[in-house]
């Protein structure tokens, strides 16, 4: 059965907006300490006034009552460029639902909620390197000229993220939120890529998509296992030990990601292609910190 | 082997996302795995147990009981030259290659070795192929030489270590064969031939009586049981130049010289008799004329000149240099004090110096002594004790080997680099009392002698000239065309009377039966019934799941 997106879904999204658009595009600890004094009109904090601070910004009001001066800090509201990344290869083509079905409702809905924030919304493919790039810009309409365009989209080629992450963000000179859609099975890898993006300071969020027969394969015996990009061959005996070493192994490789994730300041969120998308958008992602 | 294939499990095709965490899966399995993995895939190990079987049916095992025909076979075939008697049509030689090729034929023996009895043995062949062998025994051509049959009995007797031997000697039994005392092997001597009516020529030489008279020595043998009157000719290049007519009693051995003019080149003595060895009939030699051209390149020496001029028949030129002159043109170059640089190949006497010399590896001496000299036919008859030597050189060169010592070292050298060889003389003529000595030209003469002349008789199996048979040989030899005498000359050979003493022989032992069990059948078997066994079990559906 064909899947195919719909609009329904993104009427539950109109409520939701993008945590990123009130969070600061703060990259390391040493800046953390003098938060920028912002041009915006919402108040952050206060602080110590220090010689060379501008009057203005003194609390008269607490002065009046402690006889303290606190300067008032406010948030600077940034403009954003988002970019959506999502992976097309062969690889994704697998699970029930598809995690390329999964991945393309994640997309539509992080395109979305940028467009409804007012923000700057770009929208990419990638296999081994960006296949097409749509720029929806802060127009509401292009989510149904993004939707469409989803729906052309079918699995095929063989991945490589850090090529692809590196073409897409070489071109580009505006830091930004760059949110990236995967299985993250790259055979190159894929910290190449995502280091390179947070080396342009750019703010990366990865969305990890699973499927449940990666998790539990349920097929037992003498098996020859072809890749679904490379058509490359593996003969195996499957039973239960090794089964079990693929659990253990596939654990590790999730560890791994999430690991590195940390290190990295990188926002990371995984999905089971069961868990459906709107639950995943309302419930984890605000849980998570993402929406709001 | 296609139904091993076809009734191999199938594996399940099945397409994965992707390869990269199973790759890691298999990388970080241990080995101990794959073996616990084993004994599961019971079909694997049947298909393995099938090859072997039909590998080892294919190998054609078999189980053979002791019995004579199951020893391995070792055919001795003498090609000495008294096989060549033709008392047996069409020779002795052609008769026992038949024979042998009878008992090939007829015993069917796996392991067979083929030797041939030479001067030394020579191991033809070692084959399972009773073809192979059989066509190696067509092929044999007879060596006119001296035979050694107990050397090759010694030999086959390290054949096949440990194991028990059936040895054919194919002979004509012409001297007696010594059967090794407590040998485990069993002797057949296949004796081929029975007469005894032959004379020969068993020695010869040609020498030069003086300059107008060559003599002819030659030893002649009579060795049938009757009195032999026949004329010997003498023939100079297919001329007659002399005959005399010799009688010889049974078994006599007779020695006759017959002086005839200088001649030079080939001679051929040949006795005008018919009897069952032709090949003994005739000897040849060849008398080489020595006229040797001797370049000496000098600033001037007469005693040294003289010297060579006095070698009869020599053709002496004199240079003070070499430039023009082209080395090869000369069969002998003095180079007196005047050393080049190289010399192309060639003989050579090199005074006061030699090429490619070190002159910071010698040195200087005066006052030295002749002292003592190596054996060698340069030095033949000539003895310069205490001959004076004013100034002289040490050459500290291990390459150079020392012919003449004196008091301070040696002095006189044997030289040989790169083809060049010949003698170096450390010193100067004029620095030693040698040249007013009779025995200074007898020296240079030796020299010559020596480094040009060579010995042009031969005997059948020599191999320097690859001699097979009698005859004249043309052979090309240091860029110089020589010709060689070749000839049996074996009393050993030209009395072909059979000698051999049955007492020496082992007692032969009857051709018995033997039991012999093939394997292959069983293996072949061993490897259906298996197949059977898989083909139930992969029906029944036994497999891995």
């Amino acid at each position: 059965m064909k899947e195919e997106l719909d609009v329904d879904f993104l009427e539950k999204l109109e409520r939701l907006r993008l945590v990123v658009k009130k969070r600061k595009n703060l990259g390391y600890l040493g800046e953390r300490e003098s938060p920028k004094m912002g041009k915006g009109s919402e108040f952050s904090d206060y602080r110590s006034y220090q010689v060379g601070d501008e009057l203005r910004y003194i609390d008269w009001n607490i002065y009046a009552r402690f006889e303290k001066f606190l300067i008032k800090l406010f948030e600077e509201e940034e403009e954003v460029d988002i970019h959506i990344l999502l992976d097309t290869s062969s690889s994704m083509g697998f699970g029930s639902p598809s995690k390329i079905f999964y991945g393309k409702q994640m997309a539509l809905a992080f395109a979305y909620l940028g467009v409804s924030s007012w923000e700057k919304v770009n929208f990419a493919y990638f296999q081994d390197g960006i296949k097409e790039i749509f720029p929806l810009e802060r127009k509401k309409g292009n989510i149904f000229e993004l939707l469409k365009l989803l729906n052309t989209i079918e699995p095929d080629g063989i991945t490589d993220m850090n090529n692809a992450i590196k073409n897409y963000l070489a071109s580009l000179k505006r830091k930004g939120i760059i949110i990236i859609i995967s299985d993250f099975l790259s055979p190159l890898g894929y910290k190449d890529g995502i280091l390179f993006a947070k080396h342009k300071k750019f703010s990366v969020y990865l969305a990890h998509v699973i499927s449940e027969e990666e998790i539990s394969p349920g097929f037992r015996g003498n098996l020859c296992l072809i890749d679904s990009e490379t058509n490359e061959k593996m003969e195996i005996l499957l039973d239960d030990y090794m089964l079990e070493r693929y659990r253990k192994t596939l654990e590790k490789f999730l560890d791994d990601i999430e690991k590195f994730s940390l290190s990295y300041q990188v926002e990371y969120m995984r999905s089971v292609t069961t868990i459906p998308v709107e639950d995943l958008l309302l419930k984890y992602l605000r849980v998570g910190g993402w929406v709001r | 082997m296609v139904i091993l294939y076809l009734i191999k499990p199938k594996k399940f095709n099945l397409k994965v996302s992707s390869l990269l965490i199973w790759e890691k899966v298999l990388r970080e399995e241990p080995m101990g795995r794959w073996f616990k993995k084993l004994p599961k895939n019971i079909l694997l190990f049947i298909q393995l147990l099938i090859v072997f079987f039909i590998v080892l049916a294919l190998s054609k095992p078999e189980i053979t009981f002791s019995g004579v025909s199951s020893k391995p076979l070792v055919i001795i075939l003498d090609s000495s030259g008294s096989m060549a008697s033709r008392d047996i049509s069409p020779s002795r030689f052609e008769k026992a290659k038949l024979e042998a090729i009878n008992l090939l034929n007829e015993s069917h023996r796996r392991k067979i070795t083929y030797v041939v009895s030479k001067g030394k043995p020579s191991l033809v062949l070692s084959s399972n192929s009773t073809a192979d062998v059989e066509r190696a025994i067509k092929e044999e051509k007879l060596f006119y030489g001296e035979g050694d049959l107990n050397a090759t009995v010694k030999f086959c007797e390290g054949l096949y270590q440990g194991m028990e031997k059936e040895i054919h000697i194919f002979t004509d039994g012409s001297f007696n064969i010594d059967i090794p005392q407590g040998t485990i092997n069993d002797y057949h001597i296949h004796v081929i031939g029975k007469s005894k009516d032959n004379v020969g020529i068993i020695d010869g030489k040609v020498f030069q009586k003086n300059e107008k008279v060559i003599q002819v020595f030659l030893k002649v043998g009579n060795f049938s049981d009757l009195y032999k009157n026949f004329p010997i000719k003498i023939l100079n290049q297919n001329k007659e130049i002399g005959s005399i007519n010799i009688e010889l009693k049974p078994q006599e051995i007779k020695s006759i010289v017959l002086d005839l003019p200088a001649i030079s080149g080939k001679i051929e003595a040949l006795l005008n008799i018919n009897d069952t060895l032709l090949e003994d009939n005739r000897a040849f030699f060849y008398v080489n004329t020595f006229s040797p051209k001797i370049l000496l390149v000098t600033i001037g020496n007469p005693f040294l000149e003289k010297a060579l001029r006095a070698i009869s028949l020599s053709k002496v030129d004199v240079r003070n240099n070499i430039f023009e002159e082209d080395l090869k043109n000369y069969d002998f170059v003095v180079f007196d004090q005047l050393i080049p640089y190289t010399v192309p190949s060639g003989n050579y006497l090199f005074i006061g110096g030699y090429p490619e010399l070190d002159r910071t590896n010698l040195e200087e001496v005066r006052d030295a002594k002749m002292l003592s000299w190596e054996e060698h036919p340069v030095m033949r008859f000539v003895q310069p004790y205490y001959v004076k030597i004013d100034r002289g050189f040490i050459f500290k060169d291990s390459s150079l080997k020392p012919l003449i010592y004196t008091n301070k070292g040696p002095m006189v050298f044997l030289y040989e680099q790169n083809g060049a060889k010949g003698l170096v003389c450390a010193f100067d003529l004029y620095s030693t009392s040698w040249i007013y000595y009779d025995s200074f030209p007898i020296f240079m003469y030796n020299l010559v002698r020596y480094y040009l002349s060579y010995d042009p008789q031969k005997k059948c199996g020599d191999e320097s000239i690859n001699a097979v048979s009698p005859g004249f040989y043309e052979i090309k030899m240091e860029g110089k065309d020589k010709i060689f005498a070749v000839n049996i000359f074996s009393q050993k050979e030209s009395d072909i009377a059979p000698k051999f003493t049955f007492e020496n022989k082992k007692e032969v032992k009857k051709e018995t039966g033997f039991v012999s069990i093939e394997l292959s059948s069983i293996f072949l078997i061993l490897a259906l019934l298996l197949f059977s066994f898989e083909a139930i079990i992969f029906l029944r559906g036994w497999l891995i799941s």
